[in-house]
């Protein structure tokens, strides 16, 4: 998943760390009687249905009343995948045949009217699997998510292209045929038995179908005339929809008999009745909610870290003798500056033997001038982020052993040295770089300002491009950029979803912007993604990394951490990276 | 009129000498000299990446002027050019003219400069070709009016009837009558795009890379000067513009006053 | 008959913008980050951009022994391009004119660089190659070494034909979704009602207050006229958006004396300082108006002579200066009322107020063009709606414009 860099909502979400009681003859926790909370967002969502759940706030939103067959366990770090509305799961020898087994207790409850049953509940069936699955692969409507099933379940695609007849007479009647008889990679085998099989195996099935594309609802609360699923969403998880304002509030209540009679004893039941999110664009008005007690959580913004924090981004006394608690996640994402790497000034040109160790000198020159530290304070405004070592974050499988790259570090007269070895002295006929920006707000101007300071130190000259996101993104699509910026945030804890961004076979899509294409790193890419998580895989990510280190197609910059600050009275916060937050562990403390 | 005179002189020297590049703002990589407040060290002051406020200030006259009186030439070249058609001609051309002004002024100002502007690309085009397509309407309106007005004098019939022809009708007595009027509407037209393009900055559409007036007032909203306590930049690009405002708006109540007198 | 012309206008002119793709393609922003050839053109369809479009018109295989290419749309035909843009072959359109001439002509390029073979269902081989260059406008469609890419094909509706079904829907007051999924008539009303809770109390507050200075530079004359007249300049010379945000910071923030947090009932608490900068805002020059409008239509010797004679201040205001006002004001009134339900779009963002402006706003950001042109629709529409009311309200409240003759004085 790609983020905009001004989607700062990546240090907004809380991931909290789990409570662990560290002395076990603590006095007996006493909860309030009000067991409500209230939230601050930035970005408001804008839809609850699964089919467009592509921004971040919308997909966590919808997770707390969507669920999935899979979901994480967010007590490890990195997160771990468990079954949700799935209880068990069995994998064929070849790995293209997965069977789930449906927890028998899901049901579904519907608030809304007109209602779609004659009581609120329903219980879960595997056919809701597959309708909610094909919709999100119908054509004739948005699918955000869609690009996660490409190339994976066996008979996707011609479901799809069947779904866009231009007889709309046709396309229901193939949508209803698939929904009737299942689609050769989806089968429903019987009411709580689902069958997947697969084009080629995929050891991160349960990642995939965690993301909020699969999330399952019942078909008739999408299909209705009546109703929708953007603003009516209709699900099996702990908390529904009780109210919503799009723009500015979505309140959450409590289910009742979630999971069922029995589950009213059952562990996972929530403490929380009711949840507000309240959406608040401006960083000082989050803060003055939270100093009142109004809201239970603040994150931290550039703006008032040092209110909070000391020089070491610990909190400050005043603060912590109060009882406020500090969370700090170190998120997955990669921030970098990527070169277009079929560029003939400064990319590398399979065969051009002669041109390409000169351009890389370039690339490393760039490297070592880039302001990395002055980015740290301006940019990211002294909140404490994780300076890349490499270019998978600490928190990814397999990134502890990997190195710190040699050359991503402010050396100015190294960098002097590599730009007059690659044949431009003190920068002298280079001609100015284009550096693509991933916006025109104030923000994004300032990172182009930076780097053209920082670069023009050793005689590079840089022009910044502001414009909008998608535009940048085009223009590196279709090959036309020299520098761009470039924040890139994995859909599951994996390395593969980062090192894509250097795949061969994805230049040209919206992946691989950069244009690298290098055969080796291509081969040994392709072992990587098709082996499960293991030591085997690590050595894999080692030994990519080490080419990129080689090729230099990126520098990488940093990893965003968030840092979210809780009341005294709010308890059981966990926090993990991915932006993740569960609100049935959350519970208010009398005060 | 004699002090804005001088007061607008000002601006135009700093501007002139703002344009020959003599001014130069400058990162600061090492971010030492980031946010320092007006004193000894910077005198107005440094902003968040250690740039002057000084120079930055200076910097904006020269794009004050260029945008404003860009935008204000544009403007009224085209709507004494449409007005004059449409007033002089009348029949169908008044009609078709008067549709097109019509269906341009229905259309909410600040949006289609807002579109027009990123059509444009943004920068110092885009706003000052946005800011001028969008205004001309109300000045070929009144430039309309006056021509069809004076078509109705004795006077110019008479000259009509002596055998004059449009362009010497034209410099004789429609363009001296229309030139008061276009003078005020221009120094209005300036201050108005001087402030839009203040606003076009702030709400993400304005000028690109150079450091502008309205530039300095969104840097200091997104990177809340305020909250922080670093009030100048906020301060030297408002009162900078204040400055330039006032002068114009002096010089255009001084032609007001000469035109209605006349 | 002349203002349904003046709406199409305006319609026209805002489709031609926004169809230029000025906010972004509303097509490809609807496909989403991973968009690709396929996802863009079923986008394509269900805005009604493309009239037609078959997924699987042509398939392309390359040997194994070809180097990595593309098949691209260029100038007056298409391109073989090998990964570093360097062009291989081209086909130019009098080379090929169907699917099927094209499928020929890809052998006959074929040579010992590089094989391609390629493919066409016989329902799709008569089409023409106008269809194949369409799509890859969109993307050119990347050759794998050994393996089979699969083409589109789309036919493209006309400007022409996009414009008119547009517009006739918006006739209907059909607005449609916007890129959220979400009803745009509802949007605009709840939008827009929120607006006017903002702009209407502060446009009659404003007015009030910039009658009542009128007034008194007016009635009191000297001293007190000029020095309103030049605080009116200096007030108007800072730039409202500093304006804004000083005052927002000092009495929203630092004096604390109204209450911050989002939007939620009850809302006018929250109203209340944004309407009172606007007041502050818009005073001033309505001011100097209005003391314009009173300064022209009050004779002053008249004004005199009705003084000495002992008619008190109020009298004469309420019988004489404010029917001369009435008329200009009525007008104004009415022509002002289509940009208050825009709201303030500096205001809205500021304030973080959902209203009309601020979602305007949005809509540029996002590329939401059905949402700007229902907008911009209905805004036309009051616009010359209130025009026309304008100028009846005029007539109304001033019996002289009533008459033709404009002499006509007030007995």
């Amino acid at each position: 998943m790609n983020i905009p860099l001004f989607a700062a909502l990546l240090t907004l979400m809380a991931q909290d760390a789990v409570q662990v009681e560290s002395d076990p003859v603590a006095a007996p926790v006493v909860l309030a009687e009000k067991q409500k909370v209230v939230f601050t967002l930035r970005v408001a969502p804008q839809s609850f249905d699964p089919i467009r759940a592509v921004p971040v706030i919308d997909a966590v939103m919808q997770s707390q009343i969507l669920e999935g067959l899979t979901t994480y366990d967010l007590s490890t770090s990195p997160p771990s995948i468990q079954g949700q509305l799935a209880t068990s799961w069995a994998v064929s020898e070849d790995g293209l045949q997965w069977d789930f087994e449906l927890d028998p207790k899901a049901q579904f409850f519907d608030p809304f009217t007109p209602p779609l049953w004659n009581q609120p509940h329903r219980l879960l069936h595997a056919q809701d699997v597959l309708t909610s699955w094909l919709r999100q692969a119908d054509a004739r409507d948005v699918s955000g998510g869609y690009w996660t099933m490409e190339g994976v379940f066996v008979g996707i695609e011609d479901f799809r292209a069947s779904t866009a007849a231009l007889d709309p007479e046709q396309a229901d009647a193939a949508f209803a045929k698939a929904v009737d008889e299942g689609i050769a990679g989806i089968q429903v085998l019987g009411p709580y038995q689902l069958r997947v099989r697969l084009q080629r195996p995929d050891p991160h099935l349960l990642d995939r179908l965690a993301m909020p594309f699969y999330a399952v609802y019942p078909a008739e609360a999408a299909l209705h005339k009546e109703r929708n699923m953007t603003d009516q969403p209709v699900g099996s998880a702990a908390f529904y929809l009780a109210d919503w304002i799009p723009g500015q509030q979505v309140t959450l209540h409590a289910t009742e008999q979630w999971r069922g009679e029995e589950g009213a004893e059952n562990e996972g039941q929530p403490y929380l009745q009711e949840a507000q999110f309240q959406v608040v664009h401006e960083a000082s008005t989050a803060e003055q909610m939270f100093l009142r007690g109004t809201t239970a959580r603040l994150s931290l913004s550039p703006q008032n870290s040092k209110r909070f924090l000391d020089d070491d981004f610990q909190l400050l006394e005043e603060w912590a003798s109060k009882g406020y608690r500090l969370h700090a996640i170190d998120n997955l994402d990669l921030t970098m500056l990527a070169f277009g790497m079929d560029d003939p000034v400064i990319g590398h040109i399979p065969g051009d033997d002669e041109g390409n160790p000169r351009r890389r000198l370039l690339r490393l020159a760039i490297a070592n001038a880039f302001p990395y530290e002055a980015w740290g304070k301006s940019i990211r405004k002294d909140l404490p982020i994780v300076h890349a070592r490499n270019f998978l974050a600490p928190g990814i499988r397999g990134a502890e052993a990997l190195p710190e790259l040699p050359w991503r570090k402010r050396d100015l007269n190294q960098a002097k040295a590599y730009l007059a070895e690659a044949g431009y002295p003190s920068g002298k006929g280079l001609e100015p770089l284009e550096f693509l920006l991933t916006g025109t707000d104030p923000w994004s101007r300032s990172t182009g300002d930076l780097v053209v300071a920082g670069l023009g130190e050793v005689g590079i000259r840089v022009i910044p491009l502001p414009m909008p996101f998608q535009e940048q993104v085009k223009r590196a699509q279709s090959g036309d950029a020299q520098l761009f910026l470039r924040a890139w945030v994995p859909d599951w804890p994996d390395g593969a979803l980062i090192l894509q961004n250097f795949y061969g076979e994805l230049v040209g899509t919206s992946v691989n912007l950069g244009h690298m294409a290098d055969p080796e790193f291509d081969e040994l890419f392709r072992e990587y993604r098709s082996l499960a998580e293991g030591e085997e895989r690590n050595k894999l990510a080692q030994a990519l990394c080490a080419r990129l280190e080689k090729l230099v197609p990126a520098v990488p910059i940093d990893h965003r951490r968030s840092m979210i600050l809780t009341q005294p009275w709010l308890d059981g916060v966990n926090i993990a990276v991915q932006e993740l937050f569960d609100l049935r562990s959350y519970r208010v403390l009398a005060h | 009129m004699k002090k804005w005179a001088w007061v607008l002189v000002v601006y135009l020297v700093i501007g002139a000498i703002a344009a020959l590049g003599i001014f130069q703002t400058s990162v600061d990589p090492s971010l030492e000299r980031a946010d320092l407040a007006p004193g000894s060290e910077a005198f107005l002051g440094t902003d968040h990446l250690g740039r002057s406020v000084g120079i930055m200030t200076m910097e904006g006259v020269e794009i004050a002027l260029m945008v404003g009186s860009l935008a204000a030439i544009l403007a009224v070249l085209t709507g004494v050019a449409v007005g004059l058609l449409a007033g002089w001609f009348g029949g169908t051309v008044d009609r078709i003219l008067l549709w097109c002004s019509a269906s341009i002024a229905a259309i909410p100002g600040i949006l289609l400069v807002m579109l027009i502007s990123r059509l444009l690309g943004g920068g110092l085009a885009g706003v000052f070709v946005a800011v001028g397509l969008v205004s001309w309407v109300g000045i070929a309106r009144l430039v309309r009016n006056e021509v069809q007005q004076l078509r109705t004098t004795p006077y110019f019939l008479a000259a009509r009837l002596h055998g004059a022809g449009f362009g010497q009708l034209l410099r004789r007595h429609l363009l001296p009558q229309i030139a008061p009027l276009a003078g005020v509407q221009f120094v209005l037209l300036f201050i108005y795009a001087v402030k839009a393009e203040a606003v076009l900055s702030f709400l993400g559409v304005g000028i690109e890379n150079r450091p502008s007036w309205g530039r300095m007032i969104a840097d200091a909203w997104a990177f809340d000067d305020l909250g922080q306590g670093h009030w100048w930049r906020l301060t030297a690009a408002t009162v900078a513009m204040a400055g330039l405002l006032l002068a114009l708006q002096g010089v255009s109540s001084a032609l007001e006053r000469r035109w209605s007198r006349s | 008959m002349f203002t349904l012309s003046l709406v199409v206008g305006a319609d026209l002119i805002l489709f031609l913008v926004l169809d230029s793709g000025v906010i972004g393609d509303p097509d490809r922003l609807s496909a989403g980050l991973h968009a690709n050839q396929e996802s863009v053109s079923y986008a394509r369809l269900r805005s009604g951009r493309y009239q037609s479009y078959y997924p699987q018109a042509l398939s392309l295989r390359t040997s194994r022994s070809s180097p990595p290419m593309q098949l691209a749309a260029v100038d007056r035909g298409f391109a073989l391009q090998g990964i570093d843009g360097q062009t291989l072959a081209t086909i130019p359109f009098r080379m090929a004119r169907t699917l099927e001439e094209f499928t020929e002509t890809m052998t006959l390029v074929s040579g010992e660089y590089f094989q391609v073979e390629s493919f066409c269902p016989e329902e799709h081989q008569v089409r023409s190659v106008q269809g194949l260059h369409q799509v890859l406008q969109d993307y050119p469609l990347r050759l794998h070494p050994g393996r089979t890419a699969t083409v589109g094909w789309a036919q493209e509706a006309t400007l022409w034909q996009r414009f008119p079904t547009g517009f006739l829907s918006l006739l209907r007051f059909d607005f449609g979704t916007d890129v959220d999924g979400r009803d745009i008539g509802q949007r605009l009303r709840e939008r827009g009602g929120r607006s006017l809770a903002l702009s209407i109390p502060a446009f009659l507050l404003a007015m009030l207050a910039a009658l009542g200075l009128a007034q008194l530079a007016v009635v009191l004359r000297g001293r007190v006229d000029r020095s309103l007249q030049i605080a009116a300049a200096l007030i108007m010379a800072v730039t409202s958006l500093a304006w804004i945000l000083f005052l927002r910071r000092l009495f929203l923030i630092d004096l604390a004396w109204f209450p911050l947090r989002p939007w939620s009932a009850p809302v006018w608490p929250l109203l209340a300082l944004p309407i009172l900068l606007w007041v502050w805002l818009a005073a001033w020059p309505d001011f100097l108006l209005y003391r314009t409008i009173l300064r022209e239509r009050l004779d002053q010797g008249w004004f005199l002579a009705a003084r000495s004679r002992g008619v008190r201040p109020w009298r004469l205001w309420w019988r004489h200066t404010l029917p001369n006002l009435a008329a200009p004001l009525a007008s104004l009134l009415a022509v002002t009322l289509p940009y208050l339900v825009m709201g303030s779009l500096l205001l809205e963002r500021i304030f973080d107020i959902p209203g009309l402006g601020d979602s305007l706003l949005r809509a540029i950001e996002t590329g939401d063009a059905a949402f700007l042109r229902a907008a911009t629709f209905l805004f036309a529409l009051a616009f010359l709606g209130a025009s026309w009311l304008g100028d009846f309200l005029a007539a109304w409240a001033d019996p002289r414009l009533r008459q033709h003759s404009p002499q006509e004085a007030q007995a």
